[in-house]
Order: C-alpha cells, then structure tokens, then sequence
C-alpha cells in the first residue's frame, strides 16, 4: 500500500530531517511509528502526504507516486495532522462536505457515513456549530472525520491520541482495526509507546532522521519491553 | 525592565522583515531585491502623487494666506486613519490577544503586558499614518517658511495625535466584539457595524458644515474648519506648529496623554475579563440537525472562499470597499443626477467625457478588490488541507481568482446598468464599458493571484498581517493602481487616433491578453509553487 524508498529531506541542505528512509507498509498493517522530538516523524509524514516535497527518493501509494502523480495518490490517503488546524469558521458539517466534495462522496454514502462517526463521536449535537467554537477534543474528532468520509485505503496520522478523551481513544483504536480489516492500512506516529506496543502489528523507530529498527512488533521487541528497546536505542550514538 | 523585554519581542513579532512580509531575506535574495523594488517604486509613487497633491493644494493655500489649513488636513488624515486601525485592531491588541494563554501564566504583571501591548498598536498606527503625514507636513512647511521651532512643536506634538481617537474607538471595537459574539452570525454582525461606525462618523463629519444646497465636495475647507471649532485638540496642535504656542502644546498633550495613562489604567480588569473569556471555549448543543449538501469541487472550492471572506472582518471590509462602492455609486447616481453632472462641470472641469470618468471609477473600485492576491496566504496553518487533498493547485488558484472576479464584476455591471441609465448612455458605450470592466476584473484577479503564488505569507498571528501589511496586499492594490495608469496611458494614445469607444475596446483586448498572460503563468508554475509551499 505505501512503499517509501530512500527518501531523504533537509530543510537547510545540511542536517538531514529524513536521511535515506525505506519502508513498506501492506493492507491491514497498523503500523507505529516512534521517534524523540525531532526525530523526522513529522516531516515524513507530511511528505508521504505529499504536503512538503523531499529532496530524493520516492513515495508511492498503492502504485502512485506522491511526487508524479499526486492527485490519484491523495484519492487514496487521509492525513490527520498532530494539531486539529481546520477552518475555524466553518460548521462541522460545512467541514465535513467540503471533504466529501473533494473526494466526490455522493450525498447518500456522505449522510451515512456522517451520522454513523457523529454518533460514535458523540458531536452529532454540535455538527451546526462553527468549528471555532469546538474544543481540542472535539476539533480532533471532526479532522478524524473528514478524514474518514472518504473510506481512505492508507490513513496517515501524525499523534492521533493527544487530546482525546479515553472513550475517543478506544473509538479510534475500534476504527484502525475496523479499517485494516477491510484492507486499509494505518501509520502514525505516537510518544505513547505502550499504545504501539499493544495496537501495532509493525513499529519502526526512528533516530536522527534514519529509521533504526523496523518490523513485526514481537520480533523487534523480543523479550523486553519497546519502552526498553526505544531507550537503547536512543542511547547508541 | 520587563516592559522593554516585552516591547522587544512584541515588535519582532509584529514588525522583523520575515513577519511583515513573509519572505526570509537569507533564503531568496532574488526575492527580497524584487520586494524592495516593488516596495520602493510603491512608496515613491504614493509619497510623490499624494505629495504632490498636497504640495499644490499648500501653494494656493499660501497664496490665500491660509497655509495653516494644511495641518489641519493632515490633523483630519491622522483622525481618519487611526480610526480605522484602531477599529481593526484594538480589540486583538488590549482585548483578546493571541498569545495571552503564553503570557498569562508567567510572573508578569498584567498592566505590564497591557502597557506593552498598547505600545505596538501605537507603534503601529504611528507607521500607517506617517506615509500621509511626511508628504502634507513637507508641503506645510515648504509653503509656509522652515521654522525650526514650528518642526520642533510638529515632532513633539505628533505621537500624542492619536491618543483620543485610540481610546474611543479601542472601547467601541471591543464593544462591537462583545455585542457580536452573543449571536451566530458574529462575524457578519461585526463587518457590518464596523462598516456603519466607520461610515457613521464620516457621515456626522461630512453634516456638520453644510447647509442642504451645498456640494459637499466643494467644501473641503468648511469642513475641515468645522472639525476643527468642535474637535479642539486639532486647533491646539494648529495653534503650536503654526503659531508657536506653547501653551497649546502643553495642552494637546496633557489632553492627550493623561486620558491615555487612565484609559490604560482603568481597562485593565475589563482587558483581563475579555482574555479569559477568550480562551474559554463553550460549546453549546444545538438542536436542529445539521444537513449535508453535495456540490462539485469547483463549487465547493469557490463556497469556502466565500465563507472565508465572510468570517473574516478586516478581509471583507479590505477587500470589499470596492463592491460596497460601487453599489452606492450606482444609487447615488439615479439619486443625484444633476448634481454629479454640475460637479463634474465646475469643479473637476476635466477636458474628458463622462464616460471616461465612469470608467476610472469603476476600475479603481474593481482595484480594489485584491482577494486574490492574500486568500491563499489566509490559508495560514490551514495549508495543510488543500495540500493534502487531491485537489490541483492551477484548481485551488482558479477557484480563488473566480472567487476575487464574482465579488467585484456584478457590483460593477449593477453601478454600469444604473449608471448608463442615469446618464442615458448609448448602448454602444454601455457595452465598451461593461467588456473593459469584464477583462480588467479578470485581468487584475490573474496578476493577483500569481503575485500571492509568489509571496506567500502563511505564518502570521492575525489575519491583519496579511489582509494589510503583507507582499500580496500591498502589491495587489498598488498593482492594481498600476494598471488603472497602464489602461490610461494606452487610452490617450489609441483616443487620439481613433473613436474612444474603440480606444477602449482596444485596451479591453489588451487587457485580456495580459489576463491569458497570467494564466498560462498560474498554470504552468502553481504545481511546482505549491510544492516548495512549507504545509
């Protein structure tokens, strides 16, 4: 579903945010990505949405290059960033439209579809309401479903859990393996390592910007704890 | 001293080169040479036309014996501007600024903030009104004899200029906030009662001196005189610089400044109130179902910009001016006919046609709509959205630039229709007119939105920054002003060899062409552009 192939990106042309990543990711993977602050999770994240360009190498999405032929690789993504920045002064439903107009979702899947993440995000009350008017929690949940409105083969999400409620959390946690099932495949980047540890088939960590270790959870975290394993790591220089 | 540590940042944050106009001058020096051109020639242009308007206007003025009359239109310039950017900006600066979640918790006294914070907004109207003030004070004090003392007054008395109209109008805007927020509509409800403040105080100004059966625009010296017998700060500064009276200028500043220390003083539990309630978020249920509409992408791109333009105050009342101008245009000229056709003869005395005079005016008006030119620096920490959708950018840059022609070319075709009736214009000149308003709409949105491809701004701390201070809005309307003076250039040419409607059809074409110009510009380079974009 994404293959990542020696991506590389600096900002200033001289330390390397993304230094020769490589990474695959199937249907149904729910895969963590860890990394300390600054490590480059963020930045890869957005240049697998295609939101900043890298320097070398290549992304594709089921087949589609995000640097050649973005627009049939976006169809197929959803990007969720670290902070829930959307248009203040629309209503979540006029939120929720506009992304469903994009991705061409007609008005009969976009209603069902609407309801049903509203009911389960408990805002179905407040959806006529100016998103400026939402709380943190609530802004994420409203990004979560603008991004699902399209049923997204590849859901790319940068700190997914920070601000939301526990219900939300397991909510989400339901989605990603609800999604997987049906062939989708998810990565996001957490500071939770518990999280990754228990909801992800596949991790891989990140350091510096080179990706240090990656595959099957059980075979990366063996015997110890990733929690364990994430500081070893980070102490090697 | 923590204030000047607060001053510091504040000002860096409001004023360092990268945060006015969101260009890093050790990145893109191909850029910043550019900008500084643009932004040379802009300022030259204005100070030199605006200047020289006034430095005419001083030499009759002097020939009367009435020099003096200079200060006081740069008093009303003063007057008038710092209404406006007090009105805009009060309430983010004292009332609910956005870092006051940053500040709040720190041991700083809220007073210091408050006094900091009030330092800016001076700072900054200081530097909105001093472009009109350089060039009305030079032509003063050329026409009226240097005098060392009277520069002397004029320097000390300058910055206590604003300090009255900064505390009324800092208490109406953080009204007009308050008032609004309570409804649904806030923002909506707030451009309009900015919009009728603004235009309520020009229109008690403009009543004050005029009896029913004169021109208001024959009477500029009346008026000024008026403001200055029931505003009487305005006649204390007059006193002072022309007159070299000390005691006026004592109390133009006493005036000034001890209402401004007590203003601060007294606004400082209601500034804390106002900032809490600000980052106090109460969600309230409601009742209706929400419904959901599907429309096709280029519609729905088109429908969010409107929504944007409507949700922002300062966006609107900016970039709106013209369509509200060009309404009002249209009705005064069935309303008052006869008068526009007797002002036009005895006072502009200008050896054109009305037909030409609708035309500038129609153009600067459309000029003056320059969404194109910062809706995508408004997408600010938003970008992310259309970056990641698939969406092509050449589709995001033509919803933008329809979105810029749709505000402005109906209001002109209304003013033209209403107009052409009026003035029982031929059709034949009707169409001329409508086709030149039609491609010079079109032209400017182009050149417009390819000035904001190229000038980016997207980190700002309010929208202000880009609606009025940032690359794309200074190149926008004074581009657009550019090419008011590009179509007058060829006009007097071609008019000179064929029939004017012709002329103008002809600079209608060429306008056109410079339209295609820009779009094969937009089309070839937004997808690399939008790329380099940082999301």
């Amino acid at each position: 579903m994404l293959k990542i192939t020696s991506l590389s990106k600096s900002y200033d042309g001289i330390k390397k945010a993304c230094d020769n990543i490589n990474l695959e990711i199937s249907g149904g993977d729910i895969y963590g990505f860890i990394g300390h602050n600054g490590a480059g999770k963020t930045t890869l994240l957005k240049s697998i949405a295609g939101i900043i360009d890298f320097d070398s190498g290549e992304v594709l999405i089921d087949g589609n290059s995000i640097k050649h032929n973005p627009l049939e690789a976006k169809k197929l993504i959803a990007y969720i960033p670290d902070n829930p920045n959307v248009y203040e002064s629309l209503t979540g439903m006029q939120y929720l439209d506009f992304m469903a107009d994009v991705f061409a979702v007609d008005i009969d899947k976009r209603k069902l579809l609407i309801n049903k993440y509203a009911t389960m995000f408990e805002i179905s009350d407040v959806l006529n309401n100016p998103i400026s008017s939402y709380s943190h929690g609530m802004k994420q949940k409203i990004v979560i479903m603008g991004a699902l409105i399209h049923e997204p083969k590849l859901m790319l999400l940068d700190e997914p859990f920070v601000g939301l409620d526990p219900k939300a959390s397991f909510l989400l946690k339901e989605l990603f393996h609800d999604l997987c099932n049906k062939g989708a495949a998810i990565f996001f980047s957490t500071h939770v390592l518990e999280v990754a540890e228990k909801l992800c088939n596949k991790v891989a960590i990140i350091k510096q910007g080179k990706i240090v270790a990656n595959g099957d959870t059980p075979t990366i975290v063996k015997d110890q704890s990733l929690e364990s394993l994430f500081m070893e790591l980070i102490k090697e220089s | 001293m923590m204030y000047f540590k607060l001053m510091r940042i504040f000002l860096k944050e409001n004023f360092s080169f990268r945060r006015l106009l969101g260009v890093d001058l050790k990145k893109s020096k191909g850029k910043a040479i550019l900008l500084v051109v643009v932004l040379l020639y802009s300022l030259g242009a204005f100070l030199f036309t605006f200047g020289y308007m006034f430095f005419d206007l001083g030499k009759v003025l002097a020939q009367a014996n009435l020099v003096e009359m200079l200060l006081m239109y740069l008093f009303m310039y003063v007057f008038s501007i710092s209404i406006m950017m007090v009105l805009f900006r009060a309430n983010g600066y004292l009332f609910r600024y956005k870092d006051y979640e940053i500040l709040e918790p720190l041991p700083i006294p809220h007073r210091t903030v408050l006094f900091a914070k009030a330092t800016v907004m001076l700072i900054m109207i200081y530097v909105g009104i001093i472009v009109f003030v350089l060039p009305i004070g030079f032509a003063y004090f050329y026409h009226s004899g240097f005098s060392f003392v009277g520069l002397l007054f004029f320097l000390i008395a300058f910055p206590f200029l604003p300090l009255l109209t900064t505390i009324v109008f800092s208490l109406v805007s953080m009204l007009i906030a308050r008032l609004t927020s309570r409804f649904r509509k806030s923002n909506i409800l707030n451009i309009i009662l900015m919009l009728a403040v603004f235009i309520g105080v020009s229109a008690f100004f403009m009543s004050m001196n005029f009896s029913e059966d004169q021109n208001p625009l024959l009477n500029q010296q009346g008026f000024i005189k008026g403001l200055g017998e029931i505003y009487i700060p305005m006649m204390w500064f007059v006193e002072a610089v022309h007159n070299h009276d000390v005691i006026s200028l004592i109390m133009l500043i006493a005036v000034s400044a001890i209402p401004f220390y007590l203003f601060l003083i007294l606004i400082q539990p209601l500034s804390l109130t106002t900032n809490q309630k600000g980052v106090t978020i109460v969600t309230r249920k409601n009742s209706k179902p929400a419904k959901s509409q599907a429309r096709p992408l280029f519609e729905t791109l088109v429908i969010k910009e409107v929504r944007k333009f409507f949700s922002i105050p300062i966006y609107a009342v900016n970039a709106g001016l013209g369509p509200l101008l060009l309404l009002i245009l249209g009705i005064l000229s069935l309303v008052y006919k006869n008068k526009i056709m007797s002002f036009m003869s005895e006072t502009v005395g200008l050896p054109v046609s009305i037909e030409i005079v609708v035309a500038i005016v129609v153009l600067f008006c459309l000029a003056t709509v320059y969404t194109s030119a910062i809706s995508l620096s408004l997408e600010g920490k938003n970008l992310w959205i259309i970056k990641s959708l698939p969406i092509k950018p050449q589709q995001i840059m033509n919803a933008k630039l329809t979105f810029n022609v749709l505000l402005g070319l109906p209001f002109a075709y209304f003013a033209l229709v209403l107009i052409s009736i009026s003035f029982q214009f031929s059709l034949v000149d009707f169409l001329v007119l409508m086709l030149l308003a039609t491609t010079f709409s079109l032209m400017i949105s182009a050149i417009d939105s390819f000035v904001n491809l190229q000038f980016p701004k997207f980190e700002f701390m309010s929208d202000t920054e880009v609606v009025k201070q940032s690359v794309g809005a200074m190149v926008g309307i004074l581009g657009g002003m550019a090419m008011i003076a590009l179509n007058g250039v060829i006009f007097y040419f071609m008019d000179k060899a064929i029939a004017w409607q012709l002329a103008m059809a002809f600079v209608a074409i060429v306008d056109l062409l410079i339209f295609a110009f820009f779009m094969f510009l937009i089309n070839k380079y937004s997808p690399k552009l939008f790329a380099k974009m940082a999301g």
